[in-house]
């Protein structure tokens, strides 16, 4: 839903259900919940700004009626927050926060920041968290430079860190 | 088979409609309240296999809404609210009980009388987050400055909050809520 007004804003809320419980189709199975907020102008018309929280049940993405989930070659399609759990194949209740922010500077570039946090409710995992920027900058005409950085702690607490270079042009 | 088409008509329909309104350029100014409440809540626990349980206590509640007006009588909102019961020391959980409402639609009967109507997702804590569906309904009379503050009641029914596992197999828990509001507002 949309608002106007002098911060403008959008709420979202999206209620599923992995499966269904007793066999009966309203009563959704393994529910999970997500809810989020956007911002497209955060207190300047420069600045946008996101948060969505999701919580869910256990079974998502290995559920023995399908098995592959809703993946394509091990990759998950649906929330980013239950990729690890579907590599291990051992799904357990959690939560997760999500933050993006994106600055349009004056001199015409752009910072995007994203933040991720996991919990899971449960030993088999533990808490993942990561960080994701990127900086563009106009190059010649119509195309633009992108300085990124990816880096954080997966649910195995395996550490990693990404640098990228990417060109955009139309 | 013929039922479940007619529900997902139906609900595609409803679906539609509100994205169409939500899309609507006649769609105005926006206000906001905070809300705080008190009431009784009564949540029957289902299992397949063990006895149904029940989790009755009294609550307090606080809420923050956003709404849009689509004229001078009526405005669609989305309501955050966290229900928190008292005296339920021995029971499972906190009890507490987290709303998110997206489906809101205000109607000011005149300037004093208020009522509304809503649906949404709750979670209630119980052995685990039990997560399903609620809906219902307010009459507020509002008083006071711009007509900001409001008085009034409400009841909640909570539908098919569910988590897997547990003693005797999946949880349901069922149940409604009444209470009395605090309203005010502010925004417009």
């Amino acid at each position: 839903m949309i608002f106007d007004g002098a911060v403008p804003f959008a709420f979202s809320v999206e209620l599923a259900g992995e499966d269904t419980s007793n066999n009966k189709e309203y009563q959704l199975g393994n529910p999970a919940l997500t809810a989020g907020l956007f911002f497209p102008h955060f207190f300047s018309e420069n600045v946008s700004f996101a948060y969505e929280y999701a919580d869910w049940d256990n079974g998502w993405y290995v559920n023995n009626v399908y098995q592959e989930g809703y993946s394509n070659e091990g990759f998950v399609l649906g929330h980013w927050a239950m990729q690890d759990q579907h590599n291990a194949g051992t799904a357990v209740p959690g939560s997760s926060h999500f933050l993006a922010a994106q600055w349009w500077t004056p001199w015409n570039h752009t910072l995007d920041v994203k933040l991720r946090g996991v919990n899971h409710d449960s030993d088999i995992y533990s808490q993942a968290w990561n960080v994701d920027i990127d900086y563009f900058m106009p190059v010649l005409k119509q195309s633009s430079l992108g300085l990124g950085a990816y880096f954080g702690e997966d649910s195995q607490k395996n550490s990693f860190f990404q640098l990228r270079v990417s060109v955009q042009w139309r | 088979m013929a039922i479940i088409n007619l529900r997902g008509w139906l609900a595609s329909l409803v679906v539609s409609f509100i994205c169409m309104l939500s899309i609507s350029k006649s769609w105005g100014e926006s206000f906001y309240e905070v809300s705080l409440s008190t009431g009784e809540r009564q949540l029957d626990i289902f299992r397949k296999a063990a006895p149904d349980d029940v989790d009755d206590a009294a609550y307090v509640g606080a809420s923050i809404s956003a709404y849009r007006k689509v004229n001078e009588m009526s405005a669609w909102g989305a309501v955050l609210e966290v229900m928190m019961p008292f005296g339920r020391d021995n029971e499972i959980g906190s009890g507490r009980i987290v709303g998110l409402r997206p489906v809101n639609y205000l109607l000011q009967w005149n300037s004093n009388f208020a009522t509304e109507l809503f649906m949404g997702a709750a979670q209630y804590d119980w052995i685990k987050h039990a997560t399903g569906y609620y809906l219902g309904a307010n009459a507020r009379i509002h008083f006071g400055d711009k007509q900001r503050y409001g008085l009034g009641f409400e009841y909640k029914y909570f539908q098919d909050l569910a988590h897997d596992g547990g003693p005797g197999g999946d949880q349901i828990i069922d149940g409604p809520a009444l209470g009395l509001q605090l309203h005010y507002r502010f925004g417009q």
